[in-house]
């Protein structure tokens, strides 16, 4: 059985976003990857960042201050 | 085979193109398809070229670059997106039929109102007369940067201040121009720029794009698949997307990528240069030739690397058909897609044959092609 637990996701409703933003963590230190957007998030398709939820506030400093979009910012329980 | 038809395409890519390409054909997913490897290696690609595409055209949001196809795909989208119903549109004889038809049907079916610029008999642009043709109504200037059957350059930065004084909407066709002189859009005041990749960048066909300053609006002109928002009835608002339907030629953009790391590194003004100081080298061998008539003011420094010419009164595909057939000299014959330009220069009849020239021709590739046409014009 798969081990869950919380992770902070932060969703874009643009590739170009998504792709922009792991290009900046990445040079910022917050490490992670991109996922698909997980169903809680949006019924719909796209892609995501799962990071660990220590990580909302610098998170949402780095992509304000480089005027990167992104679209929800939440925990959500994902598989390990 | 010496290739002298860049201005159609660049046949000689430089080998990171090709190895770009290759590459991507054995590990690229599709493009914002999906979170897997082979889907991000995708997304990562177009984005970076994106990035790359931005900078080099003075576009200040890599997410305001839309890939299409082509040049021809890009204004359409432009012409038929950004401009209005009825809207009053002022072009030149300078065009080329990707400007041309796209407009003449907004003429027919949104009733927008057409006026011309005129070109000289040497194909230059009178600039009072654009000036004149711009009203208080005009909605857009749709103008190229370069003229593709002569290689007439237009002074951009000195329509853009216009453009802006007045708030008229710029859309720049650059096929002929990019990767061989600097553009800047912010500078040069151009609201939409659009490209080709497989010109003067070098890049594969297949590529091309649209590069849109903040604040303009453009409709789609397709809606499809986008990989991102799928439930939303109608096409993504945001750019890309909006203009993006369907899959992007990702493997042709890995190249494109590859093609403007090469342009970065060697730099356009130094391309240009030379491509330049070639054409430079033709004209001044060929225009004393007896019976050569060659078309554009030379006194003019700023050209594109591009000569047209006729031989006497013979038939400017049978003179490009001895250029290849004996001299395996490649050359583009007859009507250039610029009707209203050879009407201009009084070529409607007998066209002309266009030598263009790349960063990859070399002077002696360009001496034997004088003396091809040396030899054809003495019979």
């Amino acid at each position: 059985m798969r081990q869950s637990r919380e992770f902070l996701v932060i969703t874009f409703s643009e590739t170009t976003d998504a792709m922009a933003a792991e290009k900046l963590f990445a040079e910022k230190g917050i490490p992670g990857r991109i996922i698909p957007i997980p169903r809680q998030l949006s019924a719909g398709c796209g892609l995501s960042f799962k990071t660990e939820k220590e990580w909302k506030t610098g998170a949402e400093t780095v992509l304000k201050e480089a005027g990167i979009r992104w679209h929800e910012m939440e925990p959500v329980r994902l598989w390990e | 085979m010496i290739y002298l038809d860049n201005a159609a395409t660049t046949l000689h890519k430089p080998q990171c193109v090709i190895d770009a390409v290759t590459k991507a054909m054995t590990s690229m997913g599709n493009a914002s398809r999906g979170a897997h490897s082979g889907a991000l290696t995708a997304s990562r690609t177009v984005y970076e070229t994106r990035c790359k595409a931005a900078k080099l055209f003075g576009c200040s949001r890599p997410d305001h670059v839309v890939f299409t196809c082509n040049s021809t795909e890009a204004l359409n989208i432009a012409i038929q997106g950004a401009i209005p119903s009825g809207g009053h549109v002022v072009t030149t004889d300078l065009e080329h039929n990707s400007v041309l038809r796209p407009l003449y049907r907004m003429q027919d079916e949104k009733g927008i109102r057409l006026d011309f610029a005129r070109a000289d008999a040497q194909g230059a642009l009178d600039y009072e007369d654009l000036e004149r043709l711009v009203r208080e109504e005009t909605s857009a200037v749709v103008c190229t940067h370069m003229s593709n059957l002569t290689g007439e350059m237009v002074d951009l930065a000195r329509i853009g201040r216009m453009a802006k004084e007045k708030g008229i909407l710029l859309i720049v066709d650059a096929s002929q121009s990019a990767g061989n002189t600097p553009i800047d859009m912010e500078q040069m005041g151009i609201d939409i720029l659009c490209f080709t990749g497989h010109k003067g960048l070098m890049g594969p066909q297949g590529t091309g794009g649209l590069c849109i300053r903040e604040g303009v609006e453009i409709r789609p002109l397709k809606e499809g698949g986008s990989g991102v928002q799928s439930y939303r009835t109608r096409q993504p608002e945001e750019y890309p997307t909006r203009l993006e339907a369907g899959t992007l030629n990702g493997h042709g953009l890995a190249g494109l990528s590859a093609a403007l790391d090469y342009i970065e590194k060697t730099g356009v003004e130094t391309i240009g240069k030379k491509e330049r100081s070639l054409s430079r080298r033709f004209y001044e061998g060929v225009a004393g030739i007896e019976g050569v008539r060659v078309y554009g003011h030379f006194e003019h420094a700023e050209r594109g690397p591009v000569v047209a010419l006729n031989i006497r009164d013979y038939d400017s595909s049978e003179v490009s058909d001895v250029l290849s057939v004996d001299y395996d000299i490649a050359t583009r014959p007859g009507a250039h897609c610029a009707p209203r330009m050879h009407r201009a220069l009084g070529t409607m009849d007998q066209g002309a044959v266009r030598f263009s020239f790349s960063w990859f021709n070399t002077e002696e590739e360009v001496d034997l092609a004088v003396k091809a046409v040396r030899e054809i014009a003495q019979g």
